[in-house]
């Protein structure tokens, strides 16, 4: 009996997932895990890796090497954006100039600061210490890459085109103040 | 001809996909993968004493899941440059520490933060360093070291015209982004991993990256606040 009560055991525990609590009979957190993908701070491949093969390296380029691997080509790209609008950078809000500027956006990592409040850009004397869900990183991105050193060069106004803001806001109950800060999904 | 080239690659990029987030859809190899990471936040939520940090991946019904064979790492740098005033030549920013989950059946399993042992492209996870589960879709849990966890399906809170982005890049219009938008991610799901970390577990913030930047150049440095360098992977079982 004891035999048969086992054997019985070892059966229903290689059985598949249990259909009750969708919990497999086993966990595996065996073997070895490659990366497929990776980012730090919002948009910067999709923005300034200039080809295909050069978006699929970056997704696969440890943070230490990614300014040796990429700060030319993402100077090369923003260099593309200026010469369609038969224009050329200048420094920056944050005093850097082309080179610079692609520099420390090759370096795809996001700060965050343990001891202060979290802004991804609120001025030019406090900025980067964070992502929060509502910060409007689309519209920082773009007045860090073409606002000039006022921030507003490219507002759209005296006959500028309007290269520092998307004109769109978070959408209304996506994010709240309180865990896990992610409203529910509606499919 | 490289004007030509850029438009190009952002024309294939509009039609290959509708919806690229933060990072949705970024490069052809991961696209449609359940490996393409949409957005990575980090940021002080409720408890000041704490990081929180948000990773998800495009949910394209109420029946996708997080894939048992894919691990998401969160890496912590803690130590910022090893050489400060030579960035960028020898920048340094490593992990030093990172927090991994995998989901096995309707759980999603954490481990860390800890020093892992490669700090390559190639990850294993260390079952030692386990710290709870919590069932997919449930409120959360408090795990060991009092890591706040959630793992579900959750509204897409990111916002870009990424048309309109497509368009200027594309086609250099007068008016640049013109003066209205739309978002392209009103009504998109993800499924998001959430975690509150007590900010003892990460160790001390070292010196701001921008600001070992700044020393390099020989630049007046901007004064901002110690913080840690962190990014997100998925890695793939082989």
């Amino acid at each position: 009996m004891a035999v048969a009560v086992v054997a019985t055991l070892t059966v229903s525990c290689s059985d598949d997932d249990n259909p009750v609590t969708g919990q497999p009979a086993t966990t595996d957190f065996s073997g070895t895990f490659t990366t497929q993908d990776q980012m730090g701070r919002p948009g910067i491949n999709t923005v300034l890796s200039g080809s295909d093969a050069n978006k699929n390296n970056f997704n696969i380029t440890t943070p230490a090497n990614q300014i040796a691997a990429f700060s030319g080509e993402f100077n090369n790209t923003l260099g593309a954006y200026y010469a369609a609008y038969g224009a050329s950078f200048e420094n920056n809000i944050l005093g850097l100039d082309q080179a610079q500027t692609t520099a420390v956006l090759s370096l795809d990592v996001l700060q965050v600061s343990p001891d202060a409040p979290t802004s991804y850009f609120t001025s030019t004397s406090s900025f980067l210490t964070g992502r929060t869900l509502e910060d409007d990183v689309i519209d920082v991105s773009l007045i860090v890459l073409f606002g000039g050193n006022t921030g507003a060069r490219f507002d759209g106004n005296n006959g500028t085109p309007n290269l520092i803001s998307d004109n769109v806001s978070q959408e209304m109950g996506t994010s709240t103040s309180t865990f896990p800060y992610l409203t529910a999904a509606q499919f | 001809m490289k004007k030509i080239a850029l438009w190009s690659t952002l024309a294939i990029a509009a039609i290959a996909g509708s919806l690229i987030a933060a990072d949705h859809l970024d490069a052809p190899n991961v696209r449609n993968m359940n490996t393409d990471i949409a957005d990575f936040f980090a940021f002080e939520g409720e408890n000041s004493t704490s990081t929180t940090f948000i990773v998800s991946l495009p949910a394209g019904s109420a029946a996708s899941n997080f894939d048992e064979n894919v691990m998401i790492e969160i890496n912590i740098d803690n130590t910022g440059a090893d050489v400060p005033g030579a960035f960028p030549a020898s920048v340094g920013v490593s992990e030093d520490l990172v927090i991994q989950a995998l989901r096995q059946g309707d759980k999603m399993y954490f481990f860390g933060p800890y020093a892992p042992n490669s700090t390559t492209l190639s990850s294993t996870i260390d079952t030692n360093e386990a710290i709870g589960s919590v069932t997919i879709g449930s409120p959360g849990e408090l795990l060991t070291g009092g890591i706040h966890a959630f793992a579900g399906q959750r509204q897409d809170a990111f916002f870009f015209d990424f048309q309109q982005f497509n368009t200027v890049a594309g086609t250099a219009p007068a008016e640049g982004f013109g003066s209205t938008g739309t978002n392209a991610f009103s009504g998109a799901n993800v499924n998001a991993i959430v975690l509150e970390v007590p900010n003892v577990l990460l160790g001390t913030a070292p010196t701001h990256l921008a600001d070992q930047f700044r020393a390099g150049l020989g630049a007046p440095v901007y004064g901002l606040p110690n913080s840690y360098n962190v990014w997100v992977e998925t890695k793939r079982r082989n």
